[in-house]
């Protein structure tokens, strides 16, 4: 496991519809201001994302500030080591429910041929690690890469 | 050298490999092969064939999975034969092995056991007599403590690469070739694409990745393997002369690019609303729901997880399993029944359900939404995804060509979309002419 600490996550709501030509607007403007962003989800009237700590005071700025943003502080990226996971029936969920039932919100998660990453509070990070590390012993943690 | 299913399917096309083996051995090389089974789903001697003819005694009985896998296992066994044989007629001296012959040693875990170790004293031994020794591809042993004998076991999908690998890892070897009908890993699905050029140089987290997302190149588990221990791997076509594609480490191929598009199998989408459920008890709901999915063994796509709703995708196959896993499944939390509804029309089991939880004063229905007929399209690219506007190209390009995007998805080496599986071919056709064709930009500090 490894643990990517001083993320934001950032929630947009409220888009006027049509709500993906609302989003590609937010995301121009994002753009416009060099800024980044991880683990896009769309949701019902906006999106979410996650953008790194020292690119949050960017959204302060105009235009980003006329969005109805919420922003979730001290986000951590989280990444679970497995190699090959899509033949590990089941693995994700059963990770993910592992984070969960310890008490540890997950705000958003993606994956890839060998690791899942899921965003969780930067306080919590150790939590999920004793979570996990107690049904998978052999997994180490590593530093912020 | 590793040979496919296609590559050993027909007697012409043994031929073929045969004179690649007989080739490489004249310039001085040891050779040592691994077959697949012969030919593909629904040939007769294809793994799926012989499964299907244990399924065949009574399809309502599972069959034990150590019969399957001794079944399944005799496409490869025959194969070998074969293939040893041919090289035989052709003057070249080579002996079957069995993986288990071979040092493949592995778990107990049948269908899709895990190498534990290889080791290749027959295969050392053959080699050093002057035989060409033709490996099972797709198997090994498990060698349990007091039993005679050992147990066959199959590596799973994949697998026949995966043994490649393996061998080639336990015998140092210069370098694996994994031999199949195409000229290399394309930069996207050449049905799509006929044009779609041939990566000359991928690397092995890039070749991985495409695989994972969809693409039949080379098994991610065979990548892994080779990039432990630094064996060279080469995708090249029996059938022609093309160089194929190499696959390296990371730093011997730096530089931000587009490595292709992929794209998965058939999706369904389901999105669990959370309206109806108490925030207090939303983590215990939403961590009971993924528990479950995690005993039934599913595989999870695009997993989305915010406080108004819990998204997924299943593989088709997957998705009847899971709306009847969940379908008037009750979840009693901090005294309050959620009753869980997966089919639109209420089911038979959900109004039962109901009607027997009329007596409970605080029941809440959680409704599931369902997107059949997606799948998932990926941009699969190095270094590139930390570039600031990547989504937005990607959504503008779709959008731009009135595609719907249902839900997205990344990683440090993807970008995914969630698309109905009617704008597939269009989809696949649009994103690699906008993005697999930029060619790569010189490395920067």
């Amino acid at each position: 496991m490894v643990n990517r600490p001083d993320y934001v996550e950032v929630v947009v709501s409220n888009l006027p519809s049509p709500y993906m030509e609302s989003r590609l607007e937010a995301m121009r403007q994002i753009k416009d201001l060099a800024i980044n962003i991880d683990f896009l989800k769309f949701t019902v009237d906006g999106m979410s994302f996650v953008v790194k700590n020292s690119d949050w005071p960017k959204f302060e700025e105009e235009p980003l500030n006329k969005l109805s943003l919420r922003a979730g502080h001290n986000r951590s990226v989280l990444l679970v080591y497995a190699v090959n996971m899509r033949d590990e029936e089941g693995l994700v969920a059963r990770i993910v429910s592992l984070v969960i039932a310890a008490g540890v919100e997950i705000f958003h998660m993606g994956d890839m041929h060998d690791r899942l990453l899921m965003v969780i509070d930067s306080a919590k990070a150790e939590l999920a690690v004793s979570a996990l590390q107690e049904v998978y012993p052999e997994v180490t943690v590593s530093d912020s890469v | 050298m590793k040979f496919g299913g296609t590559s050993v399917r027909t007697p012409e096309a043994r031929m073929q490999a045969a004179l690649r083996v007989i080739s490489a051995k004249d310039q001085g090389y040891v050779p040592v092969v691994v077959v697949s089974a012969i030919g593909r789903k629904g040939e007769p001697y294809a793994t799926d064939t012989l499964m299907g003819l244990l399924m065949e005694v009574d399809p309502s009985v599972e069959p034990d999975p150590r019969e399957l896998d001794l079944l399944m296992a005799c496409g490869e066994i025959m194969s070998s034969a074969i293939f040893a044989h041919l090289l035989k007629t052709l003057g070249c001296p080579s002996i079957s092995l069995r993986g288990g012959q071979a040092g493949v040693r592995t778990d107990g875990v049948y269908g899709n056991a895990r190498i534990l170790g290889v080791k290749p004293v027959g295969v050392v031994e053959a080699c050093k007599q002057g035989y060409v020794p033709v490996i099972c591809g797709f198997q090994g042993v498990w060698v349990q403590g007091k039993l005679p004998g050992a147990e066959l076991t199959t590596l799973g999908r994949g697998g026949s690469d995966t043994t490649a690998s393996a061998i080639g890892a336990a015998l140092q070897a210069e370098r694996v070739e994994i031999y199949t009908d195409v000229d290399g890993v394309k930069s996207c699905d050449p049905d799509f694409v006929p044009d779609a050029p041939t990566l000359g140089r991928v690397t092995y987290d890039e070749v991985a990745e495409i695989a994972h997302l969809g693409a039949k190149v080379v098994h991610p588990r065979a990548a892994e393997i080779a990039m432990k221990f630094g064996i060279p791997l080469y995708v090249r076509n029996t059938f022609s002369e093309s160089e194929g594609t190499e696959i390296v480490p990371s730093k011997d191929l730096p530089g931000r690019r587009v490595t292709g598009i992929t794209h998965s199998g058939k999706l369904v989408y389901m999105s669990v609303s959370l309206k109806e459920v108490d925030p207090d008890h939303q983590s215990e709901f939403v961590a009971g729901i993924y528990d479950a999915l995690a005993r039934y063994k599913v595989n999870l796509y695009m997993t989305h997880i915010n406080q108004g709703s819990v998204g997924f995708a299943v593989s088709r196959a997957a998705f009847a399993l899971v709306q009847d896993m969940l379908d008037a499944l009750v979840v009693p939390l901090g005294g309050t029944v959620y009753l869980i509804q997966s089919n639109q029309k209420p089911s038979q089991a959900f109004e039962t359900q109901s009607k027997l939880l009329d007596a409970w004063d605080k029941v809440s229905i959680v409704p599931v939404s369902v997107a059949e007929g997606c799948t998932m399209v990926s941009v699969v690219a190095y270094e590139y995804m930390q570039r600031p506007g990547v989504f937005l190209e990607v959504l503008e390009t779709l959008h731009q060509a009135a595609i719907p995007v249902l839900q997205t998805s990344d990683s440090d080496f993807s970008l995914s979309c969630l698309i109905p599986e009617s704008e597939l071919k269009r989809t696949v056709a649009l994103l690699h002419g906008k993005f697999a064709t930029q060619g790569q930009e010189t490395p920067t500090a």
